[in-house]
């Protein structure tokens, strides 16, 4: 009770120091929103926040669930062991070198602006190599503790899969799943601004391009406070439960 | 031989080449318990899964008439299934229809006097009730031989008496058992023969027949083999 009470104080500390920076940029620069109008744009301008707000985590969750499936589809090839593991961990080091930067340009350059398509595949490249990871090492710790029975129990490579390594890896698989989210959100934005007629990354592009910075800075508090309560409220949640399912 | 489930002649049990286990000549008959007993390294735990066929480099002569199955030190039960949904795993992984699975599972927690812990997760069940569930799931299997590795670690006094019973009571049914212990005293209590095992190249250097003998000449036998284990020389 006392730690989490800490834990709250210790939020609540960190909100006031992050509301200070804000108000000091603000007052020296000039030229940006105070916190005060930022949140009284956000609130005058709910339905299109809604709005945004909706496209952003259905483009973040597609791409999520996308290197999600990737990532448990190559751990198991990485299973089989040998020359085909080397490959996968070594195809995940590649991946990871890219720039998010250069994943948004070169979807871009692949499906054109204005598709979704960008956005999506941004989120997944960037949560990809993140998952992979942590797939590969609940793969490895679930093979070292339960690779036994399956021999006992005479299991297919997909038995031990099915039955075996992908629930064995659930704990793994949420905890890097919770960076990875928050990864692809961060990103997604990003590739939403370049070339995309919707999110909360298109509309921060746009309140820039129009030198409207109060709708600027209400954007990023939107962005902020997405991050924060997807994070709090759903993916600790999640990440509590799967640490009690190994227990 | 009639009523001889596992033959084994000049066995010799490697892993990558290097002999760790044996050489073995021993029988284990239908209906019998075999305890296997040796120091640390002597390959009782390689000597179990080469008789299960999960160690296949072997040496010598080994026949196996019936399933063996075996049962590991760590019970190796799933923490995020109950005990039943464990027990039938085996069952369900062939593509056994989960109500038929269920059947079996709970005719054989009967017999082990699991039926009350079976919706219990295996972080909820004590160490004797998830030594129990592990050989039901042993069981379901359609095991004719049962292989257990240490099967009284981490168990309570009072459950160890009890898994005694219980494999005793298997036994009578016309289960076979090769019990790899270092609780000699209590494991003399069911057994028919005793292996001592010593580290290759000596292999087993002596089995003792227990069969028809009363508890006090089976503690005698089993402070012999604890004797022989400690000194080796």
């Amino acid at each position: 009770m006392k730690e989490k009470l800490r834990g709250t104080l210790g939020y609540l500390v960190a909100v006031g120091v992050f509301l200070a920076i804000w108000h000091l940029l603000s007052s020296f620069s000039g030229i940006l929103p105070g916190i005060v109008p930022s949140v009284s744009y956000l609130v005058g301008n709910l339905d299109i926040a809604l709005s945004d707000t909706v496209i952003t985590l259905e483009n973040t969750i597609a791409g999520f669930a996308l290197a999600l499936a990737l990532s448990l589809a190559l751990a198991w090839l990485a299973s089989l062991g040998g020359f085909v593991e080397d490959v996968v961990k070594s195809f995940n080091v590649l991946v990871q070198s890219v720039s998010a930067l250069v994943w948004a340009l070169l979807f871009l350059i692949i499906y054109g602006f204005t598709s979704r398509l960008p956005a999506i595949s941004v989120a997944a490249a960037t949560a990809f190599p993140i998952l992979l990871s942590g797939t590969l090492k609940g793969f490895e710790v679930a093979r070292s503790e339960y690779g036994e029975l399956s021999r006992i129990l005479g299991l297919t490579r997909i038995g031990e899969f099915l039955n075996i390594l992908a629930p064995a890896s659930v704990p793994f698989i949420v905890a890097s799943g919770r960076s990875a989210l928050g990864a692809a959100l961060r990103i997604s934005v990003v590739a939403e601004a370049f070339g995309a007629s919707g999110g909360i990354g298109y509309r921060l592009w746009l309140y820039y391009q129009l030198h409207d910075y109060e709708g600027f800075m209400a954007w990023a508090l939107l962005l902020v406070t997405l991050m924060v309560v997807l994070d709090k409220v759903v993916l600790e949640r999640l990440e509590a439960w799967s640490r009690k399912w190994m227990e | 031989m009639d009523g001889v489930v596992v033959e084994a002649r000049e066995l010799v049990v490697e892993l990558g080449g290097t002999p760790r286990a044996g050489p073995a000549t021993f029988t284990v008959k239908k209906g019998s318990v075999v305890v296997v007993a040796g120091p640390n390294g002597a390959g009782k735990t390689t000597l179990l899964k080469a008789i299960a066929g999960l160690v296949r480099d072997v040496k010598g002569e080994l026949v196996v008439r019936g399933t063996p199955i075996y049962i590991p030190q760590s019970d190796l039960l799933l923490p995020w299934k109950t005990l039943l949904d464990n027990i039938i795993l085996p069952l369900t992984v062939k593509g056994v229809p989960r109500r038929e699975a269920v059947e079996r599972a709970q005719r054989v927690s009967k017999l082990l006097g699991l039926t009350e812990h079976l919706e219990k997760y295996p972080r909820h069940a004590s160490g004797g009730t998830r030594r129990k569930a592990a050989v039901a799931r042993g069981l379901v299997m359609g095991a004719d031989i049962l292989l257990l590795d240490e099967p009284f670690t981490g168990v309570d006094v009072a459950a160890r008496a009890a898994l005694i019973d219980m494999l005793a009571g298997l036994v009578l049914g016309g289960l076979s058992i090769v019990l790899v212990t270092h609780d000699l005293y209590l494991a003399s209590r069911i057994a028919d023969r005793i292996l001592v095992l010593m580290p290759p190249p000596q292999g087993v250097v002596e089995a003792f027949d227990l069969s028809g003998m009363d508890r006090s000449g089976r503690y005698r036998v089993a402070e012999k083999v604890v004797s022989m284990i400690s000194s080796p020389g």
